[in-house]
């Protein structure tokens, strides 16, 4: 009963010190799982998690860009997460890669973390996000001039967690 | 006593580790409101308590007037809000019921609207006073 | 016993030392960065000294593109954190001055190019009284420490 006590708990001190790290960890592996470990995922247990799902290191004012293929009869779901520091809202939006037109913007949309939609046609989409603020690193422009950034305060994980399914036909 | 000890002191690690990391994904939580206290929208027999709430398109088409958990108050129009790949929608109605239009909308097959919202609810008491809704905004999911 | 005694004694004794001593790694007990999720690395730049009253010290330093850097500055409490902090390009041209922001003693910054300069630290200038000028003299520690810098976006 003493030895399964201890394994117990050393166990469960272990499986702490991984979940900790693979979440908040800047430092080697760099968000690595940010968004398995942080971004809620759908209620709906139909979905599955999509492989292009990721994760990075944004800076405050930072754009980014991930290009996602979407395929006609499925159904996904884009869901953001992100570190307390970078704020309460950040943008997302999904462009047609080919045309460059906005498919959908969450700042129409109360800047909603996450998006669930139906494909019709299949395509190549971008997911852009942006992150509201600014710092010196993005807009440093003088090659001279030093750029002042306090990493904590103005850096924090993003995951970007993609969820897809068959479009269910039954229900209506 | 030393084994309670050091138990204890490796049970205390593991759960300050938890709650770290917890308190770096908490953006997203929502609030859950109190059906007595808060001033919440009925459908379909259903007080709406969260921001976000998963429901059958057919529970929601078939939602009969919609009610307010407070007595007194009835509402009188709200609008609807959805979104789809490269297509967006708003619709207001003028009544506590979904208009024509909007059940049109979210059994469109084609449009195929994952989720709606309703904001912009406009409630009112008895004696004519406007009220404010304790949520602003609610996403309803739906399930199928 | 007692032969053990006097030599704690010895080797402890406060008269022993001299400034110099007392000043040999300040900056590892007095210059504490604050909590980060990003890990420094110390450079071997880093450096403690003696320091007096309007007294300059300069520290050459290369800032290499690609690394970031993290320096805090530390002083005996006598000079009341009123450290002036320069940091000049070879060509003589001041990139950094920190009496513009409050005499800021820790920085984080990156460099958009390989380069050399030099730290200037510069000592508040001494008390002058109707009869006499008062000096401070004191410890100053000045830790250099650096990152590779992090890739940001997807």
């Amino acid at each position: 009963m003493k030895v399964f006590k201890q394994l117990f708990t050393v166990g469960f001190v272990l499986m702490s010190l991984v979940s900790f790290s693979q979440a908040n960890d800047y430092k080697v592996r760099k968000c690595f799982g940010y968004q398995r470990d942080s971004c809620k995922v759908s209620q709906n247990i139909y979905y599955k998690v999509h492989d292009a799902s990721r994760s990075a290191l944004f800076l405050k004012g930072q754009t980014s860009k991930t290009v996602l293929t979407i395929y006609n009869g499925r159904d996904y779901r884009v869901s953001l997460c992100w570190a307390p520091v970078l704020g309460n809202r950040i943008l997302f939006k999904i462009i047609d890669n080919e045309t460059d037109n906005v498919l959908y913007d969450n700042a129409n949309d109360e800047f909603s973390y996450d998006f669930e939609f139906t494909v019709a046609q299949s395509r190549e989409i971008e997911i852009q996000v942006t992150i509201p603020g600014s710092s010196d690193l993005t807009q440093a422009t003088n090659e001279d001039e030093l750029i002042f950034v306090e990493k904590d305060k103005e850096m924090g994980c993003v995951g970007v967690l993609i969820e897809h399914m068959i479009t269910p036909t039954k229900g209506f | 006593m030393h084994h309670s000890i050091k138990y204890f002191c490796l049970v205390l690690i593991a759960a300050l580790l938890f709650i770290s990391k917890m308190s770096i994904s908490q953006v997203n939580e929502t609030r859950i409101y109190d059906i007595f206290q808060d001033t919440l929208l009925i459908i379909n027999g259903k007080a709406i308590d969260s921001e976000r709430i998963l429901m059958k398109r057919l529970q929601v088409v078939e939602a009969d007037t919609f009610e307010v958990n407070q007595k007194g108050i009835k509402v009188l129009g709200f609008t609807m809000t959805a979104f789809a790949l490269g297509r967006s929608i708003e619709l207001i109605s003028q009544k506590p019921i979904f208009s024509k239009e909007m059940k049109d909308e979210i059994l469109n097959k084609q449009t195929n609207f994952k989720f709606i919202s309703i904001k912009n609810i406009n409630l009112q008491t008895k004696d004519g006073r406007a009220v404010n809704p304790s949520l602003e905004t609610i996403k309803i999911i739906f399930g199928n | 016993m007692f032969k053990k005694y006097i030599l704690f004694i010895i080797i402890f004794s406060p008269f022993q030392y001299n400034f110099a001593q007392e000043c040999f790694e300040y900056y590892k007990s007095a210059c504490i960065p604050k909590s980060s999720n990003f890990i420094y690395t110390e450079n071997n730049s880093s450096v403690s000294f003696q320091f007096t009253s309007g007294e300059l010290k300069e520290i050459p330093f290369t800032l290499i593109l690609g690394i970031d850097y993290r320096i805090t500055l530390c002083a005996d409490k006598k000079f009341e954190d009123i450290i002036k902090f320069i940091i000049r390009a070879k060509d003589g041209n001041e990139i950094y001055n920190n009496s513009q922001q409050n005499f800021n003693l820790n920085l984080e910054f990156a460099c958009r190019k390989t380069q050399d300069v030099t730290f200037e630290l510069i000592a508040p200038e001494p008390n002058i009284g109707n009869n006499d000028t008062v000096l401070i003299d004191g410890c100053m520690g000045v830790l250099v420490e650096e990152m590779v810098s992090v890739k940001t976006g997807f």
